[in-house]
C-alpha cells in the first residue's frame, strides 16, 4: 500500500463514495446483491491528519462516568454496525443482557459453579462523549455482580464494563458504511474477563446482527499516535515519555526507550510546523531524529525493530490494541483515533 | 430403458434383503427368549447365527422397543458369555425409544448383580448414550439411590457419577449425600467424575457443598458413550428419513463440523442458525407491536409455496449470515429492494471471511471447517448467480498471500468476481494472478484457465442480462456499453497473456487444450452473448495450436476459426441491414488479423503454402533458401493435412486401408480421388470442427478436385 503522491488528506480517501452511483455512469451492470454499496478493498494510508478542536468534556459527560474510563487497561475491538439498535430501549437491552449473562453462567459450561451469579447488566449512554455534533452518542455498559455472603444493601461490584463510542468519525464514510437501520458505533472498548466478553459479543451479534474482532494497532499507527500525542499540551499526571521496540531475534528482547517530555515536545514542536494538522513526513521526522539519537549512543538501528508500545502523559498504547487513557483532557481525540482504526477495520 | 432395469432389480433385491433381515431377526429373538441358564459359547453356531443376525439388523435399523426389552434381559441375566453380551449391548440402537417396562426389569437385573461388573459397566454406558431414548425418565429418576448405593465399587464409579449427573434434581442432593461423595472423594482423591457430580450438587444447594472445585476440569466424565454415538446418531437419521421433503435442499454439501471443544468461544459457530428477531418476540419496539400478529415465524419457512404465501409477512432473520445456507431465504433475500439486509450480509460475511478463513493469519480454525465455509460460500454465489463484494474484497486481500491452499474453492470464488474497472482488476486480480500463474505448475495453470473462463462466462450472462434491461428502458446504450466492453476486452486480453506465457513454458498439449476451450467461448461472444466485440487469439496461442501434434487441439482450433469466421460474417451483414442501432467495436485490424490467420491454416491444412503463403508478422513465413536447406526435397507439397503432425496418424491409418501391403509406402499417393476419400475419413473419426472449417473457408471446385487452389472467403473490411 502507497501513501498518494499528491497527498489529499481526510479519511475520504479510503473510501470511495457510493459506487453505485459510478456504475450507472460506466454502465455496469447492477442486478441483485451486487448493487448494493460498497467500498474499495484497500485504503490508503493518510499522508496527513487532522488535530481535532473540542469543547472541554467535562461540561458535557458526567465526570463520574468519564472517571471510568480512565486509568484503566481497555482492550480494543471493532464492530460492524449495529442493526436496530435504538438510544431509547436501554433498559430493555439491560433486562435481556442480564438474563443472558444468567443463563449462560447456569448451563453448566461456565467454570465458576455457586460464584456471581447475581449478576445485572446495566447500560448507559453518553450522550456527551462525542468528537462533533453528528457522531452518534456513546454507550456505557456495566456487569455487576453482587459479592456473595455480602451485608444486606452492599454495594454491586463492578466485574466488567465496555464501551462503544464513535468520535471524529468522517461524515462520508460513516453515511456510507450504515443506513437507516444500521448504527454504526465502530470503537468498542473493553475491562474485564474475556469470559464475560464472549457473553456480551455473542449477545449483541445475536441481538443486532454485528461481529466484533479485535483491533490491533499497528507500528506506524502507534508513531502516528506518539507524535499527536506529544503535541498536545497535557496538564495533569505529566509522565516520560516511553516507546518499547520489540527486537526481531531469538530469545525475544524488548528496547524500552524513555524520554523527559519536555524534551520530545522541544523536537516536536521544532519539527511541526502546521496548526490544525500533522504531516507523514513530520512524523517520519520526528522517530528518524530519535532512532539518529539512539543510534549514536548504542549503535543500535531502531528502524530495524518495530515499535510495540507507546505511552505519554496522554494515554498508552501496545499494539496488541491494549489502550490506557491518562488525560481527561485529550480522551476525545485519543478516541478520534481509535474510531478512525475501527472504521478502518470493519472495511473489509 | 437399459439403464432403468438394473435399477429396478437392485431394489427388489434390497427389498428381498431387507425381509430375510427381518425374518432372521424374528427368529434370534424367538431363540435369545427362550434362553433358559447358561449358555456355553463354544461350538454354538446356531447361538452365533442369532446374535449376528441381530448385530446386523441393529446397526442397519435400530431395535424396536420390544426386542430391547428381551435383548436387555439376557444380557443382564448372565446366562450368556461376556463377549457376546458386549456384542448385544453394542448393537443396541433404539429404533424409536426405550419404554419404561424394559428399564425396569433391566436395572432390577442389573442390581441383582447376576452379570459380570463388566457388563454391569456396558449396561451403564449404554443407559447413558440412550438416555435421550428413555420415555419416561422419572422411573430411571426414583431408581437414583439404587445407583447411589452402586458408588461404592470402584469401576463402577465413574460411569455411575455421569448416570446420577444426568439423573439429578435439585431434590436428590441431601446431606447424606453429600457426606458419601466427601468421603469417597477424601478416599480417592481428586476424581473428575466425583467432581462433576459435586459440582451439579453444588449448583442446586451451594449451602451443602463447601468445597471449592477446581477451575481446570473442563470435562467431568470421560467419554463413556463413544461406542455407540456414531451408529445412534446414523440409524436416528435413517429412521427420521428425508424429513421436509424436497425443498431442504442444504446448500453446503457436508454438514458444518463444529469444534467439540467445550471452551467457550466468540463466533464459535461460523454459520449462525436460522432465528426471528428477538425483539419480533416481546414487546420491545414499538413500532414492530402493530406488525406483529401478522409476521410469519422465519424458522417455520420450509417449502417454496409456503414462501410464496408469506412473502409479504416474512422478517428477516436476526442474523443475516443464516441465510447462507437456506435456499429459500435466498430467494428471499434476492427480491429485497432496500440496502440493509446486503449491508448487513455483506458486514457478516466479510467479516467471518477475514476473520475466520484468512489462513495468513495464522491459522483458527482447521483446514476442513474454512474449506466447508468458503464451499458454502462459492454454493451460495452459485445458487445467486452472482458474487458478492464481500467475497471480492476477500479475495483480493488473501490472493497476495495465495500459496495454493484451498484451492477449488478460492478458484470457484474467483470465478464469481462481479466485473468491475479494468484499472482496478488489472491491480487487484490480473497482477497477483499472474504471478502465481508463472511459478506454478501446469496442471495450476489449467484450473487457473478454467476459473477465468468461467468468470469470462459469467461476466457474458450478466452483459447478456443487462442488455435486455437497456433495450426495455430504451436508454442510449453507447455511453453504457463502454467500459463493460474494455472490461471484457481486457479480461480477454489478459487471459491471451497468461496463455501465451503458459505455452512458451510448457509446451503441453493438456494447457493447449483449456487455452483452446476459453477461445470457444471466445470466438462466440457476438452471437451467443449479443457482445459487440470480437477479440481474436494472440499469435503465441494461435501457431501452437495450428503446428499442435495433437488432433484434438487442432480440431478445436478449426471450429474455434470456424465460429469467428460465423460471428464476423453475422456482424458485418447486421453492419449492414440494421445500420448502426448497435456500434460495433470490432475493428477493420480484426478484419486484417483474422484474414491472416485464415491463411496460414489454409495454407498449412490445404495448400501446403504456409511457409509462404503467411503473412502475419509473428507467423511461420520461411524464405525459399531456408526451406531448400531443410533438405526436404518437396517442401511445396509437404504440409497440408496429409502431412500435419497432428494428422499424420490418420493419414498413415488411411493409407494402410485403401493400399495393400506390399505397396511401396508413398503418402504422396493421396491425392486426387483419394484426397476426397481421405477427407471423408478424416470427417468419419469425428473430425468435426476440421469439417466444418473446410466446408465453410475452403471453397472447391467440387467436380475438378485436382485443383486445390483454397477460395478463401477474404472479409475484408472495405
Amino acid at each position: 500500500m502507497q501513501s498518494p503522491t499528491n497527498g489529499v488528506s481526510t479519511p475520504k480517501d479510503f473510501s470511495s463514495a457510493r459506487r453505485s452511483i459510478q456504475f450507472q455512469n460506466t454502465g455496469f451492470p447492477q442486478i441483485g446483491l451486487a448493487s448494493a454499496r460498497r467500498h474499495t478493498p484497500f485504503h490508503h494510508a493518510p499522508s496527513k491528519r487532522r488535530i481535532p478542536q473540542t469543547s472541554p468534556l467535562s461540561e458535557t459527560v458526567d465526570p463520574l462516568k468519564i472517571a471510568l474510563l480512565l486509568s484503566k487497561q481497555w482492550t480494543l475491538y471493532s464492530v460492524t454496525p449495529m442493526h436496530k439498535f435504538s438510544y431509547t430501549n436501554l433498559k430493555e437491552y439491560a433486562r435481556l443482557l442480564s438474563a443472558h449473562i444468567c443463563a449462560e453462567k447456569q448451563k453448566g459450561l461456565a467454570v465458576e459453579v455457586g460464584t456471581e451469579l447475581n449478576v445485572k447488566a446495566t447500560f448507559s449512554p453518553l450522550p456527551g462523549l462525542k468528537g462533533r455534533e453528528q457522531d452518534p452518542g456513546s454507550i456505557l455498559i456495566q456487569v455487576l455482580a453482587k459479592p456473595q455472603f455480602s451485608a444486606a444493601g452492599a454495594q454491586d461490584r463492578i466485574v466488567w464494563s465496555g464501551c462503544f463510542c464513535c468520535t471524529f468519525a468522517d461524515e462520508d464514510t460513516l453515511d456510507l458504511l450504515t443506513s437507516e437501520t444500521l448504527l454504526c458505533l465502530p470503537l468498542f472498548l473493553v475491562n474485564g474477563a474475556e469470559a464475560l466478553t464472549a457473553m456480551v459479543g455473542t449477545w449483541f451479534q445475536k441481538a443486532f446482527d454485528c461481529s466484533f474482532s479485535n483491533l490491533p494497532i499497528s507500528s506506524r499507527d502507534l508513531a502516528w499516535m506518539a507524535a499527536m500525542w506529544t503535541g498536545y499540551e497535557a496538564h495533569e499526571h505529566i509522565t516520560a515519555t516511553e516507546f518499547i521496540f520489540s527486537v526481531p531475534i531469538e530469545p525475544h528482547m524488548d528496547i524500552s526507550y524513555a524520554i523527559h517530555p519536555e524534551d520530545i515536545k522541544a523536537l516536536w514542536s521544532n519539527i511541526h510546523k502546521g496548526q490544525d494538522e500533522v504531516l507523514a513526513e513530520e512524523v517520519d521526522l520526528l522517530f528518524q531524529c530519535l532512532y539518529t539519537h539512539f543510534f549514536r549512543h548504542f549503535k543500535i538501528h531502531l528502524s530495524a525493530t518495530h515499535l510495540v508500545k507507546v505511552s505519554t502523559s496522554v494515554a498508552s498504547a501496545h499494539c496488541d490494541g491494549k489502550v490506557k487513557f491518562l488525560s481527561k483532557e485529550y480522551l476525545l481525540q485519543v478516541l478520534g483515533y481509535l474510531t478512525e482504526l475501527a472504521i478502518n477495520n470493519i472495511q473489509y | 430403458m437399459e439403464q432403468k432395469q438394473p435399477r429396478r432389480s437392485q431394489h427388489r433385491e434390497s427389498m428381498r434383503n431387507q425381509d430375510a433381515n427381518i425374518q432372521q431377526m424374528e427368529e434370534a429373538l424367538l431363540f435369545l427368549k427362550n434362553v433358559k441358564g447358561k449358555v456355553i459359547l463354544k461350538e454354538n453356531h446356531t447361538l452365533i447365527n442369532h446374535i449376528f443376525a441381530v448385530e446386523n439388523f441393529g446397526l442397519k435399523h435400530g431395535i424396536p422397543p420390544d426386542a430391547i426389552n428381551v435383548l436387555l434381559n439376557l444380557v443382564l441375566s448372565g446366562n450368556l458369555a461376556d463377549s457376546l453380551n458386549a456384542r448385544l449391548l453394542k448393537c443396541l440402537i433404539p429404533a424409536s425409544e426405550v419404554t419404561q417396562s424394559s428399564i425396569i426389569q433391566a436395572v432390577s437385573l442389573f442390581c441383582a448383580g447376576k452379570c459380570s461388573a463388566n457388563t454391569q459397566i456396558m449396561f451403564l454406558r449404554w443407559l447413558i448414550t440412550v438416555f435421550d431414548y428413555i420415555t419416561c425418565k422419572d422411573i430411571l429418576s426414583s431408581f437414583y439411590n439404587f445407583f447411589f448405593c452402586f458408588l461404592n465399587y470402584d469401576n463402577l464409579c465413574p460411569y455411575l457419577c455421569h448416570l446420577l449427573y444426568l439423573l439429578t434434581k435439585k431434590d436428590h442432593v441431601r446431606p447424606f449425600r453429600v457426606r458419601k461423595l466427601m468421603e469417597l472423594q477424601n478416599k480417592k482423591g481428586l476424581q473428575p467424575h466425583l467432581l462433576g457430580l459435586l459440582s451439579i450438587y453444588k449448583i442446586f444447594c451451594p449451602e451443602l457443598v463447601s468445597l471449592t472445585l477446581p477451575s481446570r476440569f473442563k470435562s467431568y466424565f470421560k467419554s463413556s458413550h463413544f461406542l455407540w454415538r456414531m451408529e445412534l446418531r446414523e440409524i436416528a437419521k435413517r429412521n427420521a428419513g428425508n424429513p421436509a421433503g424436497d425443498c431442504r435442499i442444504i446448500l453446503g454439501e457436508k454438514e458444518q463440523i463444529l469444534s467439540h471443544s467445550r471452551k467457550r468461544k466468540w463466533n464459535s459457530n461460523p454459520l449462525p442458525p436460522v432465528h426471528s428477531s428477538i425483539w419480533g418476540k416481546g414487546p420491545v419496539l414499538a413500532d414492530n407491536l402493530v406488525s406483529n400478529e401478522q409476521t410469519f415465524p422465519i424458522e417455520r419457512l420450509q417449502t417454496f409455496p409456503q414462501l410464496l404465501d408469506n412473502i409479504h409477512r416474512l422478517e428477516l432473520p436476526a442474523q443475516m449470515g443464516s441465510v447462507l445456507k437456506s435456499p429459500l431465504l435466498l430467494h428471499y433475500v434476492n427480491c429485497i429492494k432496500d440496502d440493509t439486509p446486503f449491508l448487513r450480509l455483506n458486514y457478516w460475511l466479510a467479516f467471518t471471511l477475514h476473520e475466520e478463513c484468512a489462513w495468513y493469519k495464522g491459522n483458527k480454525r482447521s483446514k476442513e471447517e474454512i474449506e466447508a465455509f468458503l464451499e458454502t460460500v462459492a454454493n451460495m454465489q452459485q445458487f445467486l448467480q452472482e458474487g458478492l463484494y464481500s467475497t471480492e474484497g476477500f479475495l483480493y486481500k488473501s490472493l497476495p498471500h495465495w500459496n495454493g491452499s484451498h484451492q477449488s474453492h478460492i478458484l470457484d470464488l474467483i470465478s464469481w468476481i462481479p466485473m468491475s474497472p479494468s484499472s482496478e482488476m488489472e491491480e487487484l486480480l490480473y497482477k497477483p494472478l499472474a504471478q502465481l500463474f508463472i511459478s506454478s505448475s501446469v496442471y495450476f495453470k489449467c484450473s487457473i484457465l478454467e476459473s477465468l473462463k468461467a468468470l469470462l462466462h459469467n461476466w457474458l450472462v450478466w452483459h447478456s442480462v443487462s442488455v435486455e434491461r437497456i433495450h426495455t428502458q430504451s436508454t442510449n446504450m453507447n455511453g453504457t456499453m463502454s467500459g463493460l466492453l474494455t472490461s471484457v476486452k481486457d479480461l480477454i486480453h489478459f487471459i491471451g497473456r497468461l496463455s501465451t506465457l503458459g505455452l512458451q513454458i510448457h509446451n503441453s498439449n493438456l494447457l493447449l487444450h483449456f487455452v483452446l476451450d476459453i477461445y470457444e467461448l471466445v470466438s462466440d461472444m457476438y452471437v451467443k452473448f449479443s457482445l459487440p466485440l470480437v477479440v481474436l487469439p494472440p499469435p503465441g496461442v494461435f501457431y501452437p495450436a495450428l503446428l499442435s501434434t495433437d488432433c484434438v487441439n487442432l480440431n478445436q482450433l478449426c471450429y474455434i476459426m470456424y465460429r469467428y469466421r460465423t460471428n464476423l460474417v453475422t456482424a458485418k451483414t447486421n453492419e449492414r441491414q440494421i445500420k448502426a442501432q448497435m456500434h460495433l467495436n470490432i475493428h477493420s485490424h480484426t478484419f486484417q488479423e483474422f484474414n491472416k490467420y485464415l491463411t496460414a491454416m489454409v495454407g498449412c491444412l490445404w495448400t501446403s503454402q504456409a511457409f509462404h503463403q503467411d503473412t502475419h508478422p509473428q507467423g511461420i513465413h520461411l524464405e525459399t533458401h531456408l526451406l531448400e536447406s531443410s533438405g526436404v526435397s518437396t517442401y511445396k507439397k509437404a504440409f497440408n493435412i496429409v502431412y500435419h503432425p497432428a494428422l499424420i496418424g490418420y493419414s498413415v491409418h488411411f493409407y494402410h486401408q485403401v493400399f495393400s501391403k506390399d505397396k511401396l509406402f508413398r503418402l504422396q499417393s493421396i491425392k486426387g480421388r483419394l484426397w476426397n476419400k481421405y477427407l471423408d475419413f478424416l470427417y468419419s473419426q469425428g473430425l468435426n470442427g476440421l469439417k466444418l472449417f473446410i466446408e465453410s473457408s475452403v471453397n472447391r471446385l467440387a467436380s475438378n478436385s485436382q485443383q486445390q487452389e483454397p477460395c478463401d472467403l477474404l472479409l475484408s473490411k472495405s
